[in-house]
């Protein structure tokens, strides 16, 4: 419970932080979590309380709880075979997305089309296996590590993952994003990502997962264009939106709890 | 000589290194005005926004042949351009025997031609996606 605490509190952050940037631009408060509004200054300030705000959270759970935050966190990298985990994730999450993304391209759901310049191109190619260790890894300690672990000591297993995939799956939709129809696309990936934490409790497997899912997706964006209807294969960053998203990422949970001992 | 709008309400959709980009500055010129919002063809999304939007009068491509460039590949749904009123020009002087007039027709046949294809591409989808899904969870499953 002292998790979810920790984690409502990350959205009040954001929002007094948004709230004295608007001010100090000389504009009016608003409820909804959108930075939009602020001159490009301000924007980079409000990003880093996003940061700071999550930062906070991870370091102050271990803390309440009377461990330091690097043995806390330690103890869900476990040495030894289990790195290999990782492997196992991030090869399952691809050959997953490959397969799709083939499927798609063959049957005309998905268009290849270069959609930047040549630098923009780079850019975003170039960042994208950063940016997806790093959105993984902080993803993962935050909604695994802290929340479904402090969950799954409090309250029994079906009742702590349900929690923990809604929980996760609200969190991408506390700003203003273009589209709400991907939230249940959001709650079968949580739904993978707990099921991964789940049987291993351990991070390694799940950021595997998360991390090829991520790389897959924004390394493809610049280069295809959704042709298909979006109930079936998504649109953008959410092919795991649509119904055969879904229904791959419900497979793919399968998979994980057949491999990890969860099901006879 | 037509009088052409200010850049809030005349856009050109065109390649900034595209040959035809001459054509269409001395197009603009010789129609009243050389200030304009310019987009590449790649950028066609912003201007479909901005012409739903409405307050966009005219939208000016190279030639014909680069605005159903657009039409095919959905960059822009042309019925609601007409709808929203914008008018649009070509500055290719070979594109003068495309009528305007020709567009709905053109539209009504695209659109019957893609809920044909759309059929096709959500029955293909569907049998390649399941076949995708299983060859995965197979592929797992015996390798687990």
């Amino acid at each position: 419970m002292c998790a979810l605490a920790l984690l409502a509190l990350i959205p009040v952050a954001l929002w007094l932080a948004q709230t004295v940037l608007l001010r100090v631009a000389g504009l009016p408060a608003q409820w909804q979590l959108s930075s939009r509004a602020l001159p490009r200054g301000l924007k980079r300030i409000n990003r880093a309380a996003g940061y700071v705000a999550i930062a906070a959270a991870l370091l102050a759970y271990p803390l309440l709880r009377g461990f330091s935050p690097l043995g806390y966190y330690a103890a869900f990298f476990p040495a030894g075979r289990r790195p290999v985990e990782l492997a196992h994730g991030f090869f399952a999450a691809f050959l997953y997305l490959s397969l799709l993304y083939l499927a798609w391209t063959v049957s005309g759901n998905v268009r290849f089309e270069i959609r930047h310049d040549a630098r923009r191109l780079l850019r975003r190619v170039a960042s994208a296996p950063l940016a997806a260790v790093a959105i993984a890894l902080v993803e993962e300690l935050l909604f695994r590590a802290m929340l479904l672990n402090g969950l799954l000591a409090s309250m029994r297993p079906g009742l702590a993952l349900t929690t923990g995939v809604f929980v996760f799956a609200a969190a991408h939709y506390i700003r203003g994003v273009k589209r709400y129809w991907t939230f249940f696309g959001h709650l079968a990936l949580g739904t993978l990502f707990c099921v991964a934490f789940y049987y291993t409790r351990a991070l390694w497997l799940p950021l595997g997962l998360h991390a090829a899912g991520i790389l897959v997706l924004s390394a493809a964006r610049p280069f295809i264009r959704y042709t298909g209807p979006a109930w079936l294969v998504g649109a953008s960053i959410f092919p795991y939106a649509g119904a055969v998203g879904i229904v791959a990422l419900l497979a793919l949970a399968l998979n994980v709890a057949l491999s990890y001992g969860g099901l006879p | 000589m037509s009088v052409v709008p200010g850049p809030a309400e005349l856009l050109v959709v065109c390649d900034p290194h595209s040959p035809a980009r001459a054509a269409v500055e001395t197009y603009l010129q010789e129609n009243g005005s050389a200030a304009a919002a310019w987009y590449a063809a790649r950028d066609v999304d912003d201007v479909d926004r901005r012409v739903r939007a409405g307050g966009v009068r005219v939208v000016v491509f190279p030639s014909a042949a680069e605005l159903l460039d657009v039409v095919w590949t959905d960059g822009i749904a042309l019925d609601a351009w007409l709808a929203a009123g914008a008018r649009i020009v070509f500055a290719d002087t070979t594109s003068s025997d495309f009528s305007a007039a020709c567009l709905p027709l053109i539209w009504t046949s695209w659109q019957r031609w893609r809920r044909r294809r759309r059929r096709q591409q959500v029955v293909a989808g569907l049998i390649l996606s399941a076949v995708a899904v299983a060859g995965a969870f197979t592929l797992l499953l015996v390798c687990r």
